[in-house]
């Protein structure tokens, strides 16, 4: 088996029995991605240099067996809307495209200090405002299974990576779906995880009360690993739970007795009949291993879509401020006085989609539209939270579609705005709700992978990844996207 | 026709934090442009604010002074505008929920006492500093941004409409600095930006009950400004209403120090969209009885009641007992030397308020940076009231007490300051000194009383000022009655 | 409640956002579309909720008052567009708009 094919206990094991050194493993990768990359584009930044050195040293703490951690030495690829010290941090904007941080994201210092190797920065939509990575600055990214579709998004980058091989981890970010939706379309696991486990610092925000950085890998073991490498009270994010991060032991098979609820309101859109049928095939694998099935009701979900884009482009607006030429990003050439080039630099640095999710949340925020749709939003959301409670109250877990449909093909659909907007029917619930959400793949329809979600009460990540380990043993690996 | 003029003040203090409200850099002044910034209150991608306990405290504690309802719930929302010395295109404040509500103050005016209500104060993050670059032509188009202010916590104290004259918003705005320096909320600098005013004024005519439309005077910095300012606004205002156009909408006018007046700035009409929502990354902060207590308790007393005290316990005159409050390490310093000196606590007061208020000025420094000791004084006025020293002596030892620190039995041993009380010796000097000026004993023998003082000065000069007067004065005249018979 | 394009621009001019003509056109439509689709919300009961405004139900989250090291100069004044004398440097306002 090539590296590039391997899970990370496989790689952990090369690296310990000294089979292969960090460095070298870590050019295998570079060579994986300079091969892949020029077709499918999933880097925006690829840290060679940083990488190598990295790898060095993990090696010399392999060689010393201090301080080894199950990722030291182990390639893993970062979202581009993530703050990294003396590198880019682009978040596919021309707005950002030479912005340096001057300091780490909480994750990436956690990273480098498990002695992980940051190979690079994964393209995404323009600051993360998308379901395709189609609206990067730097070009769009393609589907490792089938190179005339889109990845999803817009963690696209670091999905297509991961699916392609040219990492075995990735960090993604998600704010209504954007790591699950674009893991499902690549066919790889990704964790939305419970909102305050993992520190947003120097996560570039999109909706503030709603991102969280998130792990994506091709076994549901390292993406357990990954995110126990990653969670954990930070003192510079205020909305962590003090918590410690939870002990992923090695994940028990049993399932027994464990209740999954089945929403009756995800399953009466308008799915793929392909996605259903792989749905009900996960089901009976729950029910043959014990669990019990119970028909929940969700009946604000109808309306996740409606308050979750009233939420999250209101806090766009805002977040999104602080991009005016002033003290780093672009500055317009075309400005006679300071507010002239405010509104130059802003309407150049931006594309598309994000000016236009400006506008609509500056709009949520006037007077006019405060009380009847910004604050009835937040309403919808303490309502929606009630709901996923009391559906808690009967079932440990919940199986739904992470999409309705297949990937589509590249620029199918751009015209119609709301239904591009409405694809993420299926994932907002859980950032509204704060509760953490997994995809897992569950087999493929005409070659295009399909994913399944699972959400859990908030901190209950052990219980998703305990489901998603064992119908991964009962389904097999899916690697369509090695390539 | 008699006009009334209606004044209320919004009231920007900065707190005398440490570290700034969301991130821990230093807050102090001055310091070299940009080195006290870092991600978070640069407004940096990624960065997020943790919010500084000592400025709620703070907050808690203005309120508590102030007589205000401490809120239960408090809570962060964003104020948004575009301006390039706010890093985040928002500021951090209190819209929706802040931190006090409903005070009061009361004040001593000329017309009488009142309360002032305040009607709430919230906290919010101080802006960045921009100046404006060269004079030269090329230069002046730009502006330069320094941070080092930016993220400072500040509140923000609104009166209700409750002063009635450009002198008692002055007089407001120092009984305020004083309480918000007494217990310790803010160094109140006005020269330094740390406490600023903007004042709501409109006029009426009197006996009308509505108000006029009002305008927002700004930039004013010093609390002769505040009254000089708006003395021109209300004057400018009447003369509109006596020519029969009075403000016809609310605007903004700023200041302007040199030609003492007010500018207009924008009409209030085109007030911008703040566009206030509760921001996410600060979660609320919930306020309890205990905390409240908590900070209670060690809320020291206030001036105004000292200055009562003062009258009542020590029998000051009602000025002195107004000078000494007004300035919390005066004030403590007066009650410490009262610790250890059990006389005439006027004595005290006419120290304080004279020779060491004089020194203190005259050397520039800050009271709190005085080296004499509370005890020292003290200790020099017991010496004063045995008569070891003269008042004259004394005026020597306290000095030479405020530039050393040193103990004042100290300075009267080392430079032989001690009264000469010894009749021997001053008689044999009161001789001397006669012998020495015959002339004026014969001017004393011919009635002239003044001849007896010359003498008299004679003998302290030869004493160097320590001889006890008043047995100079008794020996002398029983050697002149000699002379005479 | 649907918005004019003259709304729009005021919008953009709010966002410091210098649309061109056909940008507003579109964005005008789409705008217009979103909001139709969000009235669906007015179906959804909210009776007796309060705003939850947050992503965790936690409170009191402070820091103690203490001064930690500020971020080093060069490093934050390198992603700066123009600079002058170790501060960042603008075009003044000229009048408010
Ligand atoms: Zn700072």
């Amino acid at each position: 088996m090539e590296i590039v094919e391997m899970s990370l206990g496989q790689l952990r094991k090369l690296l310990d029995n000294k089979e292969i050194s960090a460095l070298e493993m870590t050019k295998g990768f570079l060579g994986h991605i300079a091969q892949l990359d020029p077709e499918i584009n999933a880097f925006i930044t690829i840290t060679e240099e940083e990488a190598l050195f990295a790898a060095r040293e993990a090696d010399a703490r392999i060689a010393k067996k201090e301080g080894i951690t199950p990722l030291t030495g182990i390639p893993i690829a970062i979202k581009d809307n993530i703050c990294t010290k003396g590198v880019k941090t682009t978040c596919g904007s021309k707005m950002l495209a030479n912005f340096i941080p001057s300091y780490d994201a909480t994750v990436v210092t956690k990273l480098k200090q498990a002695g992980a190797v940051l190979i690079g920065k994964t393209n995404l939509d323009e600051f993360a405002m998308g379901s395709s990575t189609e609206s990067s600055y730097f070009g769009l990214t393609r589907n490792p299974w089938d190179l005339k579709r889109i990845p999803g998004g817009s963690s696209g980058g670091s999905a297509a990576a991961v699916a392609a091989g040219m990492v075995p981890l990735a960090l993604g970010s998600d704010t209504g779906g954007s790591i699950r939706q674009p893991a499902a379309f690549c066919g790889i696991f990704g964790l939305k995880p419970t909102y305050g486990r993992v520190s947003r610092y120097g996560l570039v925000p999109y909706a503030s009360s709603l991102d969280q950085v998130g792990p994506m890998a091709r076994t549901a073991k390292d993406l357990a690993v990954l995110y126990h490498n990653i969670s954990g009270y930070d003192p510079l994010d205020s909305t962590t739970v003090p918590l410690l991060p939870e002990k992923v032991n090695d994940l028990p098979q049993g399932l027994k007795g464990l209740r999954f609820g089945i929403p009756c309101e995800s399953y009466d859109k308008k799915i793929d009949p392909g996605i259903k049928e792989k749905l009900l095939l996960v089901a009976d694998l729950l029910e043959k291993a014990g669990c019990i099935p119970v028909e929940v009701s969700l009946p604000s979900l109808e309306y996740a879509a409606a308050i979750y884009y009233l939420i999250a482009f209101a806090e766009a607006s805002s977040n999104l401020a602080r991009y005016d030429g002033v003290r780093y990003g672009y500055r317009s050439e075309e400005q006679t006085d300071m507010i002239s080039m405010f509104r130059q630099t802003r309407e150049e640095g931006f594309g598309r989609e994000v000016k236009r999710r400006i506008l609509l949340g500056t709009c949520f925020l006037t007077p006019e539209y405060y009380e009847d749709y910004y604050l009835k939003a937040e309403k919808g959301r303490a309502r929606m939270k009630k709901d996923f409670a009391r559906a808690f109250l009967e079932c440990e877990f919940m199986l739904t579609p992470t999409t309705t449909v297949v990937p589509n093909i590249i620029r199918e659909k751009t015209d119609d705005l709301l239904s591009k907007y409405l694809s993420e029917v299926c994932t907002v619930a859980a950032n509204l709700t704060g509760i953490p959400a997994l995809t897992f793949p569950c087999g493929c329809i005409n070659g295009l992978p399909v994913g399944a979600q699972l959400m859990a009460r908030a901190g209950k990540e052990e219980t998703l990844f305990r489901v998603a380990s064992f119908i991964e043993g009962e389904l097999g690996v899916v690697k369509g996207g090695i390539r | 026709m008699k006009y009334e003029t209606i004044i209320g003040l919004e009231v920007h203090v900065e707190l005398k934090t440490d570290s700034k409200l969301c991130c821990g850099c230093s807050t102090k002044f001055p310091a070299e442009p940009n080195t006290l910034t870092c991600p978070v209150c640069l407004g940096l991608p990624g960065a997020l604010p943790v919010l500084n306990k000592k400025a709620i405290d703070l907050g808690i504690t203005a309120g508590l002074a102030l007589n205000c309802k401490i809120s239960r719930e408090c809570k962060f929302d964003r104020k948004q505008y575009f301006y390039p010395d706010l890093p985040k295109g928002y500021q951090i404040t209190q819209f929706y929920a802040p931190i006090c509500r409903t005070g009061w103050l009361k004040k001593e005016f000329p017309t009488g006492r009142r309360r002032i209500r305040i009607t709430r104060i919230h906290l919010e993050e101080e802006a960045g500093r921009s100046y404006h670059s060269g004079a030269g032509i090329i230069d002046s188009d730009y502006s330069l941004l320094d941070y080092n202010r930016s993220s400072i916590p500040l509140i923000e104290i609104v009166t209700a409409p409750d002063l009635r004259s450009p002198r008692e918003a002055k007089e407001f705005m120092e009984e305020l600095k004083i309480i918000l320096e007494y217990t310790g909320v803010s160094d109140c600098k006005m020269e330094e930006g740390s406490l600023r005013c903007d004042a709501n004024i409109s006029v009426r005519r009197q006996g009308d009950r509505e108000l006029g439309k009002r305008a927002e005077v700004k930039n004013m910095n010093s609390f002769r400004a505040v009254e000089a300012a708006l003395e021109y606004e209300a004057k400018r205002q009447i003369e509109l209403l006596e020519q029969n156009t009075p403000l016809e909408s609310e605007e903004t006018r700023a200041w302007d120090e040199g030609n003492r007046e007010t500018v207009f700035m924008r009409f209030k009409e085109k007030a911008y969209e703040y566009r206030y929502f509760p921001d996410p990354d600060l979660l609320p902060v919930i306020i309890n009885d205990d905390w409240i207590k908590g900070i209670r308790n060690k809320l020291p007393e206030l001036p105004n009641s000292k200055r009562e005290r003062y009258i009542q316990e020590f029998r000051l005159p009602k000025d002195d007992a107004a000078l000494i409050s007004s300035s919390k390490p005066m004030a403590e310093f007066f009650e410490a030397v009262l610790k250890d000196y059990s006389g005439e606590p006027k004595n005290v007061s006419n120290w304080i308020i004279g020779d060491l208020v004089r020194l203190i000025n005259q050397e520039k420094i800050e009271f709190h940076q005085i080296k004499l000791k509370p005890e020292a004084l003290g200790q020099m006025l017991k010496i004063l009231d045995q008569g070891v020293i003269s008042s004259k002596i004394a005026k020597t030892v306290f000095e030479e007490m405020f530039y050393t620190g040193n103990k004042p039995e100290i300075i009267i041993k080392e430079q032989g300051l001690e009264q000469i009380s010894d009749v021997q010796l001053i008689q044999e000097i009161v001789v001397k000194v006669m012998a020495d000026h015959p002339q004026s004993i014969q001017d004393y023998l011919s009635g002239k009383k003044k001849a007896k003082s010359f003498l008299v000065g004679q003998v302290m000069k030869e004493t160097k000022g320590k001889a006890n007067p008043g047995i100079v004065n008794v020996l002398l005249e029983k050697e002149l009655e000699k002379i005479k018979e | 409640m649907s918005l004019t394009k003259e709304q729009v621009k005021e919008l953009s001019s709010m966002a410091r956002l210098a649309l061109t003509e056909e940008e507003i056109n579109c964005f005008t439509v789409q705008i217009n579309e979103i909001l139709g689709y969000l009235k669906k919300l007015n179906e959804l009961s909210i009776e007796g909720e309060e705003p939850a405004p947050y992503g965790v139900p936690l409170n009191n989250i402070m820091r103690e008052d203490k001064v930690q090291s500020s971020f080093n100069r060069d490093s934050v004044l390198v992603n700066a567009p123009q600079q002058e004398s170790f501060c960042f440097k603008v075009l003044k306002v000229l009048e408010e708009d």
